[in-house]
């Protein structure tokens, strides 16, 4: 089964509208007898991260898309089956917490993942309790805390892609060879063996991902946040 | 029931010097892990735990390989023997964790499921390239739940999730890459690649070890010997269901 995001022209921002229908499909995936679901975005991006825009008028409303990405994140984590993402271009801050969420994470070398988000004055927190698990503690803190940006290769090597492309043109071919091997194995065991590690990572844990989604909406209501987001659109840029 | 074995000791145990040498001995089925292997194999961990002369133990397997993983074929018509074995696998990687000196495995050839399971806990894995590593047991409808407590505190749970999820097993020079092996060398130099280790561990204060070792294993958490036994639970009841029983009966009628 696949999922794909599909808003090319504003590279699969996630406006409250994208989000709520990814909402429905993860729901209906989960319901499906797929036993392995694929979310990709369509066009040159994977995802460019929650729609700014969304708080032009009032950066607190930023708090409402926040909401609804952690729901998707937790939902992708409790899907019955396993995720696999094909990541072309960019998975940047909200697009990275998607795919942070994801147990298999294949991208190429113009992939370029990360969390910029300090530079609008937000915080990637909400990300935190799915990131943990995949690329460890050290990791995660550099990676919030510099807000870098890492390209595929780099990304592979920390473990936040599980599999490389050398290619652009290979990455669906990889995805492909990918998804049927796991559609290979043993369903039930796949699906216990998933549960089995979301309970033991805590990544399924709800407490854990309300702390850390109101850590990021509380920096949606700083003043900080509206400076820093009031230059970026001054500087014409969404991002 | 007991294994012919005739006088073979299914685990062998050999002290000089402070090292212990603990070594799997059923070659004849890549030292497949059966009941009588794990129930001799806790003994052996049990004498090591009271032996305060013990510096260092090295698991090794006799033959070609270091494990082949559980001998499920052994048990394969009775799933109450089949869950068993796998609480026995549970038990026997909590006691081996719990020796209170450094532990080394040194792999050969291959160590597969419940053989990587054994090698995980060891504090050193000492391997060669073309060594076989590896989960497979999503692929036979086996959910690896013993071992993924284990797997979790030694790699991290994002590389865990994309291993035992993908199932298959994979070489050496992978296997390092994700931590599976600490020290990979040339299958001639295995041997000594672990003398050496032995003498470095051997050159620390004992005492220096043992309370660091200890503290290590406090760190892997108070839960863990019950996650472990839990995943046990799981792992049985998975493997009493119906896609289980029918990939693994195919597979055993090759």
């Amino acid at each position: 089964m696949v999922l794909r995001l599909e808003d090319p022209d504003r590279r699969n921002a996630l406006s409250m509208a994208m989000l709520e229908r990814l909402l429905e499909e993860l729901e209906a995936a989960g319901r499906s007898p797929a036993s392995v679901v694929r979310i990709e975005g369509a066009g040159s991006a994977f995802c460019a991260g929650i729609d700014l825009d969304v708080g032009r008028e009032d950066p607190r409303r930023l708090g409402d898309l926040l909401e609804l990405l952690s729901q998707a994140m937790r939902s992708i984590r409790g899907l019955p089956q396993v995720v696999v993402a094909r990541v072309q271009g960019a998975a940047i801050a909200g697009g990275c917490a998607l795919l942070s969420a994801c147990d298999f994470r294949c991208g190429e070398p113009g992939t370029r993942l990360g969390y910029p988000v300090p530079r609008v004055g937000l915080s990637a927190a909400v990300s935190v309790p799915t990131l943990l698990g995949t690329i460890g503690p050290s990791r995660v803190r550099s990676l919030l805390l510099e807000a870098s940006v890492l390209d595929g290769e780099t990304a592979f090597r920390s473990g936040l892609l599980t599999h490389f492309a050398e290619s652009l043109d290979r990455l669906t071919e990889l995805v492909e060879a990918l998804c049927g091997d796991l559609a290979a194995k043993g369903p039930e065991a796949m699906r216990r063996t998933k549960a089995w590690l979301n309970e033991l990572d805590g990544s399924i844990d709800d407490a854990r991902h309300e702390r850390a989604l109101a850590c990021s909406v509380s920096t949606t209501g700083t003043e900080e946040a509206r400076a820093l987001l009031e230059s970026n659109w001054t500087r014409g840029g969404r991002r | 029931m007991s294994e012919p074995a005739g006088d073979r000791e299914l685990v062998e145990v050999a002290s000089s010097d402070g090292v212990t040498r603990v070594r799997l001995n059923r070659p004849e089925v890549r030292n497949a892990i059966s009941r009588d292997l794990i129930e001799r194999l806790m003994a052996v961990v049990e004498g090591i735990r009271a032996d305060r002369e013990v510096r260092v133990v090295v698991l090794e397997g006799s033959g070609r390989s270091f494990c082949a993983g559980m001998d499920l074929k052994q048990v394969m018509d009775d799933p109450v023997a089949m869950g068993d074995m796998l609480r026995e696998l549970g038990r026997a990687t909590i006691a081996l964790r719990s020796i209170q000196v450094p532990t080394i495995a040194r792999v050969q050839g291959a160590a597969i499921g419940g053989g990587c399971g054994l090698s995980g806990v060891c504090d050193f894995v000492v391997s060669h390239p073309e060594v076989k590593i590896g989960y497979p047991e999503i692929g036979l409808g086996i959910c690896p739940a013993v071992v993924a407590p284990w797997l979790v505190l030694r790699i991290g749970a994002g590389n865990a999730r994309s291993i035992l999820l993908a199932g298959g097993t994979m070489d050496g020079e992978r296997a390092h890459r994700f931590g599976l092996v600490d020290d990979l060398v040339p299958a001639s130099e295995l041997d000594s690649a672990v003398e050496r280790l032995v003498e470095r561990i051997c050159s620390g204060g004992p005492e220096a070890l043992r309370v660091t070792k200890r503290w290590l294993n406090e760190l892997d958490g108070p839960r863990i010997a019950e996650q472990v036994m839990r995943g046990a639970e799981l792992s049985a009841e998975v493997i009493r269901g119906q896609e289980a029983q029918e990939r693994l009966r195919k597979v055993f009628a090759k």
